[in-house]
């Protein structure tokens, strides 16, 4: 016995794919991450603008920097309407003025209400000011994202640098920080888009290849039942049946009913080998592809001549007349696999004849279609119900008025007649009408 | 009319017994072997008219037996043979059958003695007209 089971889990270019998959999924997830960490600081930094257009240039220019401040009227005015932004937008925590002197950034303003422990009083140096927040003075920087961590948490700071509009010289830095954890959220969420995505598009694709695999290996394991069962289960069939054959070749000395009981028993070991081998045509048929029948040009003359042949016997056993076209023109071709052409109609007649009344005829024909030839093979039997016609040529299934006539068959014989016309690209379809008989049609390609 | 002589190689008895019976019914004499290396041997010192031959056997199977005979000179490159199996499953061995040219090839299952013996007797009859 030989199971093929392969070792190797996959072909290796199960393993491209799933690289390939992993490379372009890490790849737009990276970009994704840089265009929305990027679009995101951009919206911000907008926001940070229109914060920073209700700042009045010239009441700036007024502020001292120092506790005097807090009785300037511009300066409480301001104060009070940057207490209300982080009431209003609570994603926005601090919005604040910088000056810079001595080299240090000082608050001119901020936000917090005068009560808050996180107040700056006008004046109040910036103890934790960054390179970027120095450079924003010194290097006159343009409108910064600024990432930050400070005794009041992880901020992004926008960072707005605001001029004096009639000498354009830097007269304040505006800082809007807002609470980090929307930001990276939004970033989280749209990154998360391909990263998942990637990881689906893997598992189906590692299932797929998993289930694929598991069909292939039940593939083979039923290739190999079928080429065990056809020779371990009919060579002992076959030695049974030939030695009953050959003692009823030779009754003398037999009683009548030793020669009864032997004939039944060789009737049912044919009928048990019948059922066997349509089983296996049926499971052969089923790996076949189109590619390995062996066609070859069969002529239909002597096609015929080997039908009327080999169901003689039969035929005599039932009484049936078989009428077979002998108008056939010598050459006139089909092209297909013989041994599968032969069975086919093997199956075909070997129904015409089960299921036709004693003494009934049997047609045998071939039509010219242009590319095709329409072979019909005509009974005058039992016939099939409109129901049961489309589905005679189901596996397993068997009509009920075959049923009535014989609890013998597996129903696969039709079923393997269609797979046969399928595989040569030919057809078969039938007609019939109960009580007066059935007439089945096989189209098949002219050599 | 000296009776033409039959060689049977298979190693199931019952196959053997039952062609054998039915062949000396008819007018054959019929010799016996059970494996491929037995069968040789006789087809060898016996050149038997024609030989009937399973695939599957133990030492020596039907086609290495098949193979050893075309190539052991001019008797054995043209003496009929006929193959039996139930391998027709197997695409192998029936790529292997065709390529040795056996005057035919039966599915042992989907035959009885009586169509085989008819073939012989078909077989060398031709064979007789044509020498």
């Amino acid at each position: 016995m030989r199971f093929n089971f392969s070792t190797r889990i996959f072909s290796w270019y199960y393993y491209i794919i799933i690289t390939a998959i992993l490379i372009i999924g890490a790849l737009a997830s990276v970009f994704t991450y840089l265009k929305i960490s990027e679009s995101t600081q951009k919206a911000l930094l907008k926001n940070a603008a229109t914060i920073g257009s209700i700042f009045d240039t010239s009441n700036i220019l007024s502020f001292r920097g120092d506790a005097g401040d807090l009785k300037n009227p511009g300066y409480l005015s301001l104060k009070n309407k940057l207490e209300k932004i982080p009431e209003i937008n609570s994603e926005i925590r601090f919005v604040y003025l910088w000056g810079y002197r001595d080299q240090n950034v000082y608050f001119f303003i901020d936000s917090e209400p005068a009560t808050s422990p996180d107040y700056s009083p006008p004046g109040q140096v910036y103890g934790e000011a960054t390179e970027i927040d120095y450079n924003m003075f010194l290097k006159n920087l343009p409108s910064t994202m600024e990432m930050s961590t400070d005794r009041w948490g992880t901020w992004l700071s926008a960072l707005t640098p605001i001029k004096d509009p009639s000498t354009g010289k830097l007269i304040a830095v505006m800082g809007v920080d807002m609470s980090a954890n929307t930001y990276f959220r939004t970033i989280y969420v749209y990154t998360a888009i391909p990263v998942l995505s990637t990881i689906f598009v893997l598992i189906l694709i590692v299932v797929g290849f998993i289930l694929r695999k598991r069909e292939q290996e039940f593939l083979t394991f039923k290739s190999e039942l079928v080429a065990i069962a056809s020779h371990e289960i009919r060579s002992p069939l076959t030695g049974i049946t030939w030695i009953m054959d050959a003692l009823l070749r030779e009754p003398e000395g037999m009683s009548e009913k030793q020669k009864y009981d032997i004939d039944l028993v060789k009737n049912k070991s044919e009928e048990l080998l019948l059922t066997v081998n349509d089983l296996l045509d049926g499971a052969v048929a089923e790996k076949l592809s189109k590619k390995r029948l062996s066609k070859q040009s069969i002529q239909v003359k002597a096609l015929f001549e080997e039908i009327r042949n080999n169901s003689f016997l039969v035929l005599a056993e039932k009484n049936i007349k078989l009428n077979i076209d002998s108008s056939v023109a010598p050459e006139l071709t089909i092209l297909g696999d013989l041994d599968r052409i032969k069975r086919m109609f093997n199956n075909l007649l070997s129904n015409a004849i089960k299921y036709s009344k004693s003494g009934g005829s049997v047609k045998v024909s071939a039509i010219n279609e242009e590319a095709n030839l329409i072979f019909s093979i005509k009974d005058e039997g039992i016939g099939i119900s409109p129901k049961d016609q489309n589905k005679i040529f189901r596996g397993f299934f068997r009509s009920e008025n075959a049923k009535k006539i014989t609890s013998n068959g597996t129903g696969l014989g039709l079923h393997y007649v269609k797979q046969i016309a399928e595989l040569h690209n030919g057809k078969v379809w039938c007609e019939s009408k109960e009580g007066i008989g059935s007439t089945f049609y096989v189209k098949l390609p002219k050599a | 009319m000296t009776k033409a002589k039959i060689l049977i190689v298979d190693d199931d008895e019952a196959i053997r017994k039952s062609l054998k019976d039915a062949l000396e019914s008819e007018v054959f004499e019929v010799i016996t072997a059970n494996d491929g290396v037995a069968g040789l041997a006789s087809a060898l010192n016996e050149k038997p008219q024609l030989i009937l031959t399973d695939v599957k056997m133990p030492l020596l199977d039907g086609m290495g037996m098949l193979g050893e005979l075309r190539k052991s000179g001019d008797w054995g490159k043209k003496v009929p043979v006929i193959i039996l199996t139930n391998f027709d499953t197997d695409e192998k061995i029936m790529q292997d059958i065709v390529k040795n040219e056996p005057s035919y090839y039966f599915l042992k299952s989907k035959i009885s003695p009586s169509i085989i013996v008819s073939t012989i007797k078909e077989k060398l009859a031709i064979d007789i007209q044509n020498r």
